[in-house]
């Protein structure tokens, strides 16, 4: 447990690095670090799904975001702030972290699953059926795949409608933009 | 090398690794996908790594070898074949009973299905999605329309 504490404060502070360093690639690097910090916090949750696919995504995004996003434009944000709206943010956030720290109380230890405590929920019918009823032995795929399957389903409409929807919008400009880089190379 | 030539690739020493690491990363993701009824991995997991191993190639070998090896059309065209069968499989599932049974595969082949289903859309789009996003601008040059790497130019 000290290990996940460990962790979990050096995901804090990669994450602090990343909003307050002025170089981009090193807060695109701070994510990774703080994405692959939380993958092994997976792993000693007892998750190895939820570590592997935390792992892959995290690769998949760290390349896009340095391959897309390191030589656009960097809007920077200049300025003081506003008093009035620091104030707010500042009490809202107040608010919030007490409620989250009385709401943390109930909650079971760090690691332990909310569903042990509470009896003839479904997670123990599906549980116990798992292996039997579908066959798998992972019974994390076997909730996924069978029991919910619908939600599994309607997860992967869900990413395929926002990539389509990506790819309607980013397909033009990146066109009209090489073109224009085309010409302008000419010029010169 | 010329200013004004579209550098295709990184180095040799890159390429000839990527080369070699391509299709067992290809292959590792094509277990996670078939086998995650009895270890960890799954459709989503299984098909990102897939699509990593086509994003290795374009960084590696430029978007051409990429393309080459999977085209834009023929990655969405799967994709939406993917989300297709998935769709038929979700109005499957509210069929009467005797029907479904015909139908659906009961268990672990339901669930390899839907599995591979999930793989091959997610590893397609993805693709798709990286090669416009971060891979290419097109360049008219003497009439051909060829795409390089944004940024590289």
């Amino acid at each position: 447990m000290s290990i996940l504490i460990l962790l979990l404060v050096l995901m804090i502070v990669g994450a602090i690095i990343a909003i307050e360093t002025t170089n981009m690639l090193s807060s695109i690097v701070c994510i990774g670090a703080v994405g692959f910090l939380l993958s092994i916090s997976f792993l000693f949750l007892g998750a190895p799904d939820i570590a592997i696919t935390q792992i892959v995504v995290e690769v998949l995004c760290l390349v896009i975001l340095i391959r897309a996003t390191i030589t656009r434009d960097l809007t920077t944000v200049s300025g003081d702030r506003e008093f009035f709206g620091l104030t707010v943010s500042l009490a809202l956030i107040l608010v919030i972290g007490i409620v989250g720290i009385k709401a943390m109380d109930a909650f079971p230890r760090l690691g332990l699953s909310v569903m042990d405590r509470i009896t003839d929920t479904s997670s123990t019918a599906y549980l116990a059926q798992a292996e039997t009823a579908t066959g798998a032995s992972n019974a994390v795929a076997a909730i996924m795949l069978n029991f919910r399957l619908y939600d599994t389903i309607a997860q992967v409409g869900v990413l395929f409608f926002a990539i389509i929807g990506a790819l309607a919008i980013l397909r033009r400009p990146a066109r009209k933009g090489g073109r224009e880089a085309e010409t302008e190379t000419d010029a010169v | 090398m010329n200013e004004n030539t579209p550098r295709r690739g990184m180095d040799m020493v890159v390429k000839v690794i990527a080369h070699r690491l391509k299709g067992f990363i290809f292959l590792f993701g094509a277990y996670l996908v078939v086998s995650s009824h009895h270890s960890p991995g799954g459709g989503f997991a299984g098909g990102v790594v897939i699509a990593c191993s086509l994003i290795l190639l374009t960084l590696a070998e430029g978007q051409q070898v990429a393309l080459k090896t999977v085209g834009k059309t023929v990655a969405a065209g799967l994709g939406g074949v993917g989300a297709l069968l998935l769709l038929a499989i979700f109005a499957a599932g509210m069929l009467p009973a005797e029907l479904k049974a015909v139908i659906l595969p009961s268990g672990v082949g339901l669930m390899q299905l839907c599995d591979v289903c999930i793989g091959v859309v997610v590893s397609m789009l993805l693709f798709v999605v990286f090669s416009i996003l971060a891979a290419t601008h097109i360049e008219e040059k003497a009439g051909k329309r060829r795409m390089i790497m944004r940024g590289r130019d």
